[in-house]
């Protein structure tokens, strides 16, 4: 299952969704909160890390999305706040944590609103935070007035959601139906294929839509590594997940509309994920 | 040399840091009341902490992310919200009853009134997590706190019948006015003592903190291998004292004094200081670490920036939650609520949240994308899911058990 010119496959809900994001010099700066999810002609691509608490709020529950989603709008000093993506070509690795370049990390940490607020109103005034070698006065104060008044757009390379764009929290979740009508079951991964090219990471096509019965431990992994230990976690899940089903996410209809179920077109042959 | 000696000051500082004031407390309690008839617990919850911290070391040494990161990243942000809110529900209750026991062991040294003492404790350790160095403020708690050793040598000189102790210990029973359910009661409130959550969060943390990589997996495991069951040994020989002294008597024990008292007994007013300047270590220490627990839990969870290791202009978010959590604390505690009667409470609930946490860390500890050839081996994975079992039956049992008990009543 490998692509073309050498693009590698990533489970984007297990491997990149919820991981920590690090700069070049290892400071830590939030976690992908969503990916956004852009469709055209060639299919469905994976071209940014949405950060931050507007892309956090789709994914908590009912009342609780809603107030997080309120807060974070009514703080935000822009007129019409929109939430952040990093764009994909941005990311320098993926590992246990997401790696970004240094202008992404510039441009992350100069939206967390919170983080400069506070800084700025009470860590800053708290005697034994001043002095600190590396972390000049100045600099903080500055970008916080730049904070204070900040335009309508965000700091480069930093941006709002492309047009059309969604993230892939609106398709995990979302209710599969077989050819034959019965519900089948719900996705839970979407498994892209992807290139570095120039030490850029490509944006990542969706290839293969994963679903299963229960979404519950669909994230921890066993799916992807058949041979993930402890043996009896693993035979617990793997029953647990026996009638998970991978499948071409061509032969899959319904990705355009925003909710709905999906259709399993009637020429597919969906498989278990650990039969390759 | 200088390997050695940082492998020394590692181990000891795990053996002074084991016992809090959870350990202390409900050591000091069952002694009395079971003897020593629960120290398989004991041994059993110290397997266990030595078998998850090893795992959350590892994971953290060689990936570089710490335990909250895991729960978020392998649960979702809905069941790690979830766990986010329970586990700091228990931790920041922790972190309250241990400034209310630096507050009593001070009081017990100076006979000032403990509620003068809170504010002014909320206030030291929030400046110690403000301002000292990590390694500083690892280290040194520990340290002192080996001056709990006193109650090893306290149980000695008490001159006790050591067969008679022996068989205690060996053959579990239940005391004649003692119900079963009391005792499992107890029982898991001795487990959730020694396997509270917070260990993990604070072990792998700190790991980050001190930038451990796969090179520095000998010395974590030293710490641990050696280090707790060595503070094990500390919390038996607690619960040893009382059992000799306040067991044939009947005594219920329900303060920091009177868990206290016995050494004294055996030592003099030397043993008196030693034990005060233990109490005092152990538990500042354990503030500390509670105290940066729900930071860091917090800040891991929304991928924050966190840590000591970074200064605190750029862990603004982290260092306001940790402020906030010393002010609740003291809050909470200036209500008079009785610390000890936290500590119990405490205990319990974190024999609940103990699944919550411990899971994700083995399913990680068992991914090879991450950790290469620093996966689990067969017996990690073996006592792991043993472990699994455990800590789910000690979870379901804890709150029915608080119910029928009365909490142990």
């Amino acid at each position: 299952m490998t692509g073309p010119r050498g693009s590698s496959e990533h489970d984007v809900v297990l491997r990149l969704l919820d991981h920590q994001i690090v700069g070049p010099s290892g400071m830590l700066l939030g976690n992908v909160d969503d990916l956004e999810l852009v469709g055209d002609e060639g299919g469905w691509f994976v071209t940014g890390l949405m950060v931050g608490p507007a892309a956090l709020s789709q994914r908590l529950p009912g009342l609780l999305g809603h107030w997080v989603y309120a807060v974070w709008h009514r703080l935000h000093p822009a007129e019409d706040p929109a939430p952040v993506v990093i764009p994909i070509d941005h990311v320098t690795a993926i590992g246990s944590a997401v790696h970004v370049d240094l202008a992404a990390a510039q441009a992350l940490s100069n939206t967390f609103g919170v983080e400069i607020w506070l800084r700025r109103h009470v860590i800053s005034r708290l005697p034994g935070a001043i002095g600190d070698a590396d972390d000049p006065r100045s600099e903080t104060a500055d970008r916080a007035r730049r904070v204070g008044s900040r335009p309508e757009s965000l700091p480069l390379p930093a941006r709002a959601p492309l047009d059309g764009a969604r993230g892939v929290s609106t398709v995990v979740g979302r209710t599969v139906v077989a050819p034959d009508g019965t519900r089948a079951g719900r996705v839970s991964e979407v498994r892209c294929l992807g290139a570095r090219s120039n030490g850029r990471q490509e944006r990542l096509r969706a290839r293969w839509i994963l679903y299963t019965p229960h979404l519950t431990g669909a994230k921890l992994g066993y799916s992807v590594d058949r041979e993930q230990g402890p043996a009896l976690v693993r035979r617990i899940v793997r029953t647990w997940q026996r009638h998970d089903r991978i499948v071409d996410a061509e032969l899959v209809e319904g990705l355009n509309e925003l909710e709905g179920d999906l259709t399993v077109r009637p020429e597919a042959r969906p498989r278990h994920p650990h039969d390759s | 040399m200088k390997k050695v000696f940082s492998i020394a000051l590692g181990i000891l500082t795990a053996i002074g840091g084991f016992v809090d004031i959870g350990d202390l407390v409900t050591n000091g309690l069952v002694g009395a009341r079971f003897g020593l008839s629960l120290v398989w617990v004991v041994v059993v919850g110290i397997v266990g902490i030595c078998v998850f911290a090893e795992m959350s070391g590892r994971v953290a040494a060689v990936s570089g992310r710490a335990t909250f990161d895991l729960v978020r990243e392998r649960l979702g942000p809905r069941v790690g919200l979830l766990n986010l809110v329970a586990s700091m529900a228990v931790t920041l209750l922790t972190f309250t009853a241990e400034i209310g026991g630096v507050a009593l062991a001070l009081q017990l040294a100076t006979s000032v009134n403990p509620y003068l003492w809170i504010p002014i404790v909320g206030a030291a350790v929030w400046i110690v997590l403000w301002r000292v160095k990590f390694s500083v403020l690892e280290n040194a708690f520990g340290l002192v706190g080996l001056a709990l050793i006193v109650f090893a040598v306290a149980l000695w000189q008490l001159g006790p019948d050591w067969a008679d102790l022996w068989r205690q210990v060996s053959r579990p029973f239940v005391p004649h006015d003692e119900s079963h359910t009391t005792y499992f009661y107890y029982a898991v409130a001795l487990f959730g003592a020694a396997m509270t959550p917070y260990e993990v969060f604070f072990f792998s943390s700190g790991g980050v903190e001190e930038r451990w990589t796969d090179k520095d997996l000998g010395t974590m495991r030293a710490n641990v291998f050696i280090g707790f069951p060595l503070g094990g040994v500390l919390s038996v020989a607690i619960a040893g004292v009382a059992a000799v002294v306040y067991l044939p008597e009947g005594v219920d024990v329900d303060s920091l004094g009177q868990i206290g008292m016995p050494v004294g007994q055996a030592l003099g007013v030397i043993g008196i200081a030693l034990v005060l300047l233990g109490f005092f270590a152990a538990t500042f220490g354990a503030a500390c670490e509670t105290g940066l627990s729900v930071g860091y839990s917090i800040a891991q969870y929304l991928g924050w920036q966190w840590g000591k290791y970074v200064t605190p202009l750029k862990a603004a978010r982290f260092h306001s939650v940790v402020l906030l959590s010393s002010v609740v604390a003291v809050g909470v505690l200036l209500t008079t609520v009785d610390p000890i009667m936290l500590t119990e409470y405490s205990v319990v609930f974190s024999a609940v949240a103990l699944p919550l946490t411990y899971f994700p860390i083995l399913v990680v500890a068992n991914d090879r994308t991450y950790m290469g050839r620093n996966v689990n081996g067969r017996l990690a994975n073996a006592l792991g899911t043993a472990y699994l079992v455990v800590v789910m039956v000690a979870a379901l049992a804890a709150i029915p058990l608080m119910i029928v008990t009365r909490a142990g009543q």
